[in-house]
């Protein structure tokens, strides 16, 4: 051909772009000359070409998106990219409430009182609540022993999460290389997952591993993962960072199921079922549900995960804080930190940091405490963190409309 | 084809069109792969628009007279006029080397398949040209 192969464009992505770069192409040559028809055979194998061409294009620049954190869009590709810098996103969370709750005049058949133990109100008991015209399902947290008023036994700030239990079990196979348990439903809430270990007839409860500072060769820890398919996986120590399991361990996972729809804001609950066979019953609300929340959105996930690893695990400048905080409570619908000598009046070596929840004006007590705690195992010996209360400025809009009355049919009334 | 003259002689000859065989037939003395060239490379041009289904070439979705698809179509005179004035009006558009393009198709009771035949001038070339394209069940 007449044409140098120099001369091809090979910058062009868009299909008829490239198919037109063929066409100049084949203009140096004399012995196959329809090209530029349409019906033509030689047309055909251009399209072809031209086709492979754009769609390899194509391919390959979104591998090259998915590479990186800014440009990728698909959701395990940002947690994969999110995991190079050691963020974890967090999984969807159930709302929660705390309640006190009376059995009333509870009464053996044969005039006998229970004991205590036997009135243990135990975990996943329901609760119903009706929220918004709509019914849900709420369930204890943990086993409560009551205390005994005569006929009345008393079950204080027992701690209920919307949702249903649900638990998996798997042996341990240690043929199995790099081997990690999925967990059987999508909507898990990653922070209330309970993961026993039952090895040579002996359970222990391991705990979720958040950093590699303080774990030895001996220490009962899990990781969690979101993988490919959304789902949560877990694995655990290698002998070095955290216990490993021996062959036939049976590992299970007890944990929440999300719902879809958040009952945050809920707080008249009734007992549904029986405590030892009782009914008689009086439910008394002590914090609002709160704090259900979906799992972290793509954009949430690359807006942190930058932050995270600013931060490098330690609460030093006030950006550091703010990161910190968000991951704590992801259910915050904005979060402001300030050091104490930017304080009304100045309190030197404080940090103050005001939540503000998505479905309410303020944090609960425990709430603050539990984020401040948090913060505490972080932050520099010598300055405090203050959780505050948001100051919320409600803003009422006075409208002065102006109208043209000849362009309508319609009174001033209507 | 095109008559290259010097000093009034006619010394060559020279295609005005050529195009690959889209069948990839080899030429049995040189081994390359076989050309078709003027006539021969139209007819095939308007060959390849009869046959081709739209939404079959990339990027292309109005490209094609799409007559295998008219292949399970009632047969009524209805149908058939309108076969045929979409299949000129396809070639007409497509194929601008060709004009006075008039289809018909064959008889087409009892036979199972559709027989078509059509009728065209090449522009500023050989005038009454015609192809003739039986399309029939695979199975």
């Amino acid at each position: 051909m007449a044409v140098k192969s120099s001369n091809l464009q090979i910058t062009d992505l868009d299909f008829d772009n490239i198919a037109d770069n063929l066409k100049n192409y084949l203009k140096g040559q004399e012995q196959f000359k329809d090209y530029n028809f349409e019906g033509s055979s030689m047309s055909v194998l251009i399209d072809l070409l031209a086709y492979a061409s754009h769609i390899g294009a194509v391919n390959t620049n979104i591998a090259a998106s998915e590479l990186f954190l800014d440009s990728a869009q698909i959701r395990k590709n940002v947690v994969s990219r999110a995991k190079d810098l050691g963020f974890v996103p967090a999984s969807e969370s159930c709302s929660s409430a705390f309640i006190d709750l009376e059995m009333k005049n509870v009464r053996n058949a044969d005039g006998t009182q229970p004991t205590t133990t036997e009135m243990q109100l135990l975990r996943g008991t329901n609760f119903v609540t009706v929220f918004d015209g709509s019914s849900y399902n709420f369930v204890v947290t943990s086993t409560k022993r009551p205390t005994q008023n005569n006929l009345s036994y008393n079950y204080n700030n027992v701690e209920i999460v919307q949702g249903t239990y649900a638990q998996d079990s798997f042996i341990f196979d240690n043929q199995l290389a790099n081997p990690k348990f999925v967990l059987s439903n999508e909507r898990v809430d990653k922070g209330r997952m309970i993961v026993s270990v039952t090895s040579n007839g002996v359970s222990e409860t391991y705990a979720l591993s958040t950093g590699i500072s303080n774990i030895s060769t001996e220490s009962k820890v899990y990781y969690a993962q979101e993988n490919e398919e959304g789902y949560v996986e877990i694995y655990f120590g290698d002998g070095t960072l955290g216990k490993a399991l021996s062959d036939g361990d049976i590992i299970d996972v007890t944990y929440i199921i999300v719902d879809e729809v958040h009952a945050n804001g809920a707080s008249q609950f009734v007992l549904s079922g029986t405590v030892n066979g009782f009914s008689n019953s009086h439910v008394t609300n002590v914090t609002k549900a709160s704090g259900g929340a979906e799992k972290e959105s793509i954009e949430s996930i690359k807006f942190k995960a930058t932050k995270f690893y600013t931060s490098q695990n330690r609460l030093v400048t006030l950006n550091d804080y703010k990161a910190k905080v968000q991951e704590y409570y992801p259910n915050a619908d904005a979060v402001a930190v300030w050091g104490g000598e930017d304080n009304d009046p100045p309190e030197y070596g404080k940090v103050f940091v005001a939540l503000k929840p998505q479905n309410s004006d303020y944090l609960s007590d425990t709430e603050k405490e539990l984020v401040k705690s948090k913060l505490n195992a972080l932050n520099m010996l010598t300055v405090r963190p203050q959780v505050i209360d948001a100051e919320i400025v409600k803003i009422l809009v006075t409208c002065v409309f102006k109208y043209n009355e000849n362009a309508t049919d319609l009174s001033i009334g209507e | 084809m095109v008559d290259l003259v010097n000093n009034g002689k006619t010394v060559a000859t020279k295609d005005i069109y050529a195009d690959l065989d889209i069948f990839f037939r080899k030429h049995p003395i040189t081994g390359d792969i076989v050309r078709k060239t003027d006539t021969d490379a139209i007819k095939r041009s308007v060959r390849n628009i009869v046959l081709t289904n739209k939404f079959e070439r990339p990027f292309k979705p109005n490209f094609g007279g799409s007559i295998r698809n008219k292949l399970f179509e009632l047969n009524t005179d209805r149908q058939l006029n309108r076969m045929k004035r979409n299949l000129a009006k396809e070639i007409q558009q497509l194929e601008p080397r060709v004009n006075n393009v008039n289809v018909v198709f064959g008889d087409l009771e009892d036979s199972n398949n559709l027989d078509v035949t059509i009728f065209y001038n090449i522009t500023n070339g050989a005038p009454q040209q015609e192809v003739e394209i039986t399309v029939s069940r695979t199975r």
